[in-house]
């Protein structure tokens, strides 16, 4: 039997259909501009509403951690790079080179903030979590964080 | 602010908000509602989100602080027109039960 005539069984890949890299300002007047950029990426997909609605919201916690606690209000620059795949899952990495994160699990619980308490209620990731099909953190002190999350529109 | 309108009717003090609430528009959104609560001291707070186009987080922040201006005056607080995603948020943080939620 020659090569050709084997029957070779191919795992399915998922293949990448269509990526963007945007680089915006550490202003939170941008928080919009990175829910609108993304979910226009995502349209393509002819998504229902909520489960867009939900990734909207899952950037803009992320978007918003870069902001508030990785520059700390001051300038800096935010990566954001969207991968949509055959699958209809979307990716989505936030990346910033502000403060990093000490403790990534403790900063990753329900209600830990290190912001001012009266108005951070410590719950962005939580959000990203719920929202999302899974979040993934990667951090080093005084290099800068990266946040990664996938979504499957169904 | 543009996208939040405040009104006064025998002491209670409604805040419709009609925008989107991150944390850039929280910011102002907090300073003029506290401005006018202080201003006025209303006996009830409602806000309502029925027009609300968009919350995450940083809304429920607002939602909280404000809730918790409300306990420190001993004035009443509603909340009305919270949609499913905003519930949800609220749920997370164990807030649908604290606050109350109408409609």
């Amino acid at each position: 039997m020659n090569q050709t005539e084997k029957k070779v069984k191919r795992k399915t890949k998922k293949a990448l259909i269509n990526e963007i890299k945007i680089t915006l300002n550490s202003d939170s007047a941008n928080e919009s501009l990175a829910r609108t950029c993304i979910a226009a990426f995502a349209s393509q997909l002819d998504p229902c509403i909520d489960q867009l609605a939900d990734l909207r919201c899952a950037v803009s916690e992320a978007v918003t951690n870069c902001i508030v606690h990785a520059y700390k209000e001051k300038k800096g620059k935010i990566y954001i790079n969207a991968r949509m795949y055959s699958d209809r899952t979307v990716s989505v990495r936030i990346t910033d080179k502000g403060c990093g994160i000490p403790d990534v699990e403790r900063a990753m619980q329900p209600l830990f903030t290190t912001g001012s308490t009266e108005e951070r209620c410590g719950m962005g990731f939580s959000v990203m979590e719920s929202f999302t099909d899974g979040v993934s953190v990667s951090s080093a002190v005084g290099k800068g964080t990266s946040v990664f999350m996938t979504k499957k529109f169904e | 602010m543009d996208g939040l309108s405040i009104e006064f009717e025998n002491g209670q003090m409604t805040v419709f908000v009609n925008c989107e609430i991150d944390h850039h528009t929280a910011s102002r959104a907090r300073e003029e509602i506290d401005g006018e609560f202080f201003a006025n001291m209303p006996h009830r707070l409602v806000i309502d989100l029925t027009n609300m186009r968009f919350m995450d987080s940083s809304g429920l922040g607002l939602i909280m602080g404000r809730y918790s201006r409300c306990l420190a005056s001993g004035c009443e607080f509603a909340l009305y027109g919270a949609d499913e995603r905003a519930k949800c948020i609220l749920r997370m943080a164990g807030m649908d039960k604290i606050l109350n939620l109408k409609g």
